[in-house]
């Protein structure tokens, strides 16, 4: 009996190895097709037009909507940021979602608002309408909607709706966009205007960054590790992971603090759903759905060049938070798009990206956790010995510091946007600790926020404390308080 | 097992490499940035100081340059000429020209490697000789969608009337080339492109048609209104209706006032509507006003709120008619009416006091 559970506890060992060996190698197949994009990128670098197309009097309007929940002290830098942003014309539409902060009184000092009559039409359903719409005086390209609180999916319809332009930019309230950023992300709807219908700019950590006026001065790594290790798993998963899934044309995730999209499908797709709490990757696929249903070429894409730097969480419980609803999204996600799983009406999408998001992103942290306990409980029974073991993590982890060195040196090669020889040794360490605790704490995250779908727990956004960025600004320009998302 | 500690050697091994690698990638890189730096930030502020006094007798000292040295610069120079204009742009191009940038651009057009095609295209539009204007129209036909729209944008910097006839070839479907950036070429060469983009509006392509109509429009070309009227005619398609409306309210042509009314009111879809009503504002007749405050006081709901900017276009008839559907009218027409008029009032409030009235207005 207790040999036949030790067969079980060896062979089960074998496969938890064998799928850690496939994982790793799946990211570092991604790593190697963005590195290709990168070169390819780089090459290019004195032909991509972008001047062009700052003064090309057709390059699509932008409405950037800006969802904000109890944002007060950062939410005028923010929006002075967004409107200081290089593009030939947009707007930018801040969407107060039930603020009961101060979030409305400081925009209307800095921007001297006037009060619109309310006039938008519903070409999305919202749960909760407007109550009212302000406009900036003077030339400034400003909309201010306030409405009562019913999360960010809606507030962002709630903005699409009241939006001129045909394309809309997401973006979060405390993120900091590059002032090159809206130019990058709208190029691929110029250079392939019948087909591109979404793309996503990346997302780093400004944590630890020099910022000033609502601007990145400076870049750096952030003081806390566990600060730090996300910026290597963002580098890793954000930059190279979603630039692989690019350019295999099998991009699922658009990131809700960063991307662009076609307002006319937007709202044919029926927006942002406000009952899915990870509503950004559910918008994109169901683009994804709609176009292949309709036999409608169309291409989805990930721009690595303009940054988001958003505040991620410097704490164990703020982060163990964002695990779980992440996770919590990506099961809602594949529950809800099930049929599209193996199905090869879907193409690549259903064959490809959403089989790789199953067994390597949903399952991963069962696998994980599942793994890491029968290597001890096979330890204890004496099924295996200690010099296996060992053997195994050093395996298993191994492999994970691989992936996230060679992810280091593509950045290094590409962006190098860490130009302290300080912060790559923080890198490397970074990468080193990462595999021993934080991994396992977020797949156990994970799994808790799986449970949480599983049961149909309701979903709570939770507040995000925000410990507020290092900014070098005048006084009025504090750092961002509590908010919501993260 | 033995195989299982090899692989964990190995993993060692590469994950040592890549370290090595990373640390040897950023000393190489700080080294050649130093390098660079010091040899072309000297040349970069000599030259600019030639620039900025507008001796260009002193350029000659850059006729002297170790070829290495000013294939190093060349980026440099040809990024600062494409900025410039009239005798000091001349006598960067004769420099370039002389120290071999032209052949070294031809011959990379020339390229397998279709980034260095698209780099060698922006070269030869700052450059924009005809030798160079006769290569970026083969390079707009280019196998990559990258050298094609890099050649198109250089084709409009080159300021060539040479470059309009291939221009407006990229219009054609099938060239592969985004229409916004043939565009942008054809604006930027100017008034020499307008009889080619008068005679593209009699193009067998319907797409070409409308696009030149669209063009002309932007460009501000008079000489095109008589073409773009017969564009608008109800024989012709709605698509290129639809541009020629456009084109006719961008160049404000008095004698498109009838045609537009005609859309305004009557058109029998509501892009059609929208674009007449918004060209009358554009255009300045105050015949329109009538026509335009009907329109806000009974289409749906997106046309009326175009036509009530449109109505604060036209200044102060615009803006009675607009006060007074801002009183008398009821429902969605009088809150177009406000918004129009709070928004178009809404420069005023940041510096006069007269902005509380408009506050209390809406």
């Amino acid at each position: 009996m207790r040999s036949d559970v030790g067969h079980v506890l060896v062979a089960t060992d074998w496969f938890v190895l064998a799928y850690f060996f496939a994982i790793n190698s799946g990211y570092l197949a991604l790593i190697a097709l963005a590195a290709i994009e990168f070169v390819r990128h780089g090459r290019l670098q004195g032909a991509l037009g972008y001047d062009d197309t700052f003064v090309n009097p057709l390059a699509p309007p932008v409405s950037i909507i800006l969802p904000t929940y109890n944002e007060q002290a950062g939410i005028v830098t923010s929006v002075a940021a967004m409107l200081a942003l290089r593009y030939p014309e947009f707007e930018v539409v801040v969407v107060l979602d039930g603020c009961t902060d101060d979030s409305f009184s400081v925009l209307e000092r800095a921007f001297d608002l006037i009060e619109m009559p309310c006039v938008v039409v519903e070409q999305i359903p919202t749960r909760v309408p407007p109550t009212a719409k302000f406009v900036a005086a003077g030339a400034a390209p400003l909309v201010v909607i306030t409405k009562e609180n019913s999360g960010r999916a809606d507030a962002i319809n709630v903005g699409i709706n009241a939006s001129r332009y045909p394309l809309v930019c997401m973006v979060d309230a405390d993120s900091i966009l590059d002032p090159e950023a809206l130019l990058h992300v709208a190029q691929p709807f110029m250079d392939d205007p019948e087909r591109v219908i979404a793309t996503g700019g990346v997302i780093r950590a400004a944590n630890g960054c020099r910022i000033r006026h609502g601007r990145i001065m400076e870049v750096r790594m952030p003081r806390p590790w566990i600060a730090r290790i996300q910026v290597m798993e963002y580098l890793r998963a954000f930059l190279l992971g979603r630039t692989g899934w690019s350019r295999l044309g099998s991009l699922l995730i658009i990131s809700g603090a960063f991307g662009l999209f076609r307002k006319d499908l937007v709202i044919e797709v029926g927006g942002l759903d406000p009952t899915c709490i990870g509503e950004d990757a559910e918008l994109v696929v169901r683009l994804h759905k709609a176009m292949r249903q309709a036999r409608r070429p169309y291409r989805v894409v990930f721009v690595a060049e303009p940054v988001s730097w958003t505040e991620v969480p410097e704490t164990a419980r703020v982060l163990a938070r964002q695990r779980r609803r992440w996770a919590r999204g990506l099961a809602e996600v594949l529950w809800r798009h099930r049929s599209m799983i193996g199905n090869p009406r879907y193409g690549r999408i259903g064959l490809l990206a959403m089989p790789y998001f199953v067994v390597f992103e949903y399952l991963a942290p069962f696998i994980q956790i599942a793994g890491l306990a029968a290597v001890a409980v096979a330890l204890a029974l004496g099924a295996i010995n200690v010099v296996f073991g060992v053997v195994f993590l050093l395996v298993a982890l191994g492999y994970g510091l691989l992936v996230s060195i060679a992810a280091l040196v593509i950045e290094e090669l590409s962006f190098h946007r860490y130009a302290r020889w300080r912060d790559l040794a923080i890198a490397v360490a970074a990468a080193t600790l990462e595999n021993f605790g934080y991994r396992q704490l977020t797949a156990l995250w994970q799994l808790q926020g799986t449970w949480a779908a599983l049961r149909r727990k309701r979903a709570v956004w939770g507040e995000m404390t925000r410990t507020g960025f290092t900014l070098e600004a005048p006084a009025d320009l504090a750092p961002s308080g509590g908010g919501r998302g993260e | 097992m033995t195989a299982a500690v090899d692989l964990v050697e190995a993993m060692a091994a590469l994950v040592a490499f890549l370290l090595v690698l990373v640390v040897a990638a950023r000393f190489a890189r700080l080294v050649r940035a130093r390098q660079r730096d010091a040899r072309i930030a000297p040349l970069r502020q000599e030259l600019l100081a030639m620039i900025a006094s507008e001796d260009l007798a002193a350029l000659e000292g850059f006729r002297r340059l170790a070829p290495a040295r000013w294939r190093l610069f060349e980026p440099s120079v040809l990024s600062l000429t494409a900025k410039l204009r009239g005798e000091s742009q001349r006598a960067l191009i004769t420099l370039c020209c002389e120290l071999g940038t032209l052949e070294r651009a031809l011959s990379a057009s020339r390229s397998a490697r279709a980034a260095r095609r698209a780099v060698a295209a922006e070269a030869l539009g700052t450059i924009g000789t005809n030798e160079a204007v006769t290569r970026l129209s083969m390079l707009a036909r280019d196998r990559s969608a990258f050298v094609r729209a890099a050649a198109v944008r250089a084709l409009g910097r080159s300021g060539r009337s040479a470059g309009v006839g291939p221009l407006i070839a990229a219009l054609e479907p099938g060239s592969g080339v985004p229409h916004r950036f043939v565009a942008q070429a054809l604006l930027r060469l100017g008034e020499p492109s307008a009889p080619g983009l008068i005679a593209a509006l009699g193009h067998p392509h319907s797409e070409v048609r409308e696009r030149a109509a669209e063009i002309l429009g932007l460009l501000g070309t008079r000489s095109a209104v008589p073409a773009l009227l017969q564009a608008c005619g109800s024989d012709v398609a709605r698509a290129l209706r639809l541009h020629a409306l456009r084109a006719l309210g961008r160049l404000g042509a008095p004698q498109a006032f009838s045609v537009l009314c005609e859309a305004a009111e009557h058109g029998e879809d509501e892009d059609l509507r929208r674009l007449a009503v918004q060209a009358l504002g554009r255009l300045g007749h105050l015949g329109a006003v009538p026509i335009l405050a009907a329109v806000v006081a009974t289409g749906p709901d997106r046309l009326a709120a175009i036509a009530a900017e449109s109505l604060v276009a036209l200044k102060a008839p615009g803006e009675a008619a607009l006060s007074e559907l801002a009183t008398s009218a009821c429902g969605p027409a009088q809150l177009h009416a406000k918004a129009a008029l709070v928004f178009a009032h809404r420069g005023e409030r940041a510096g006069a006091p007269a902005g509380s009235e408009l506050k209390a207005f809406s």
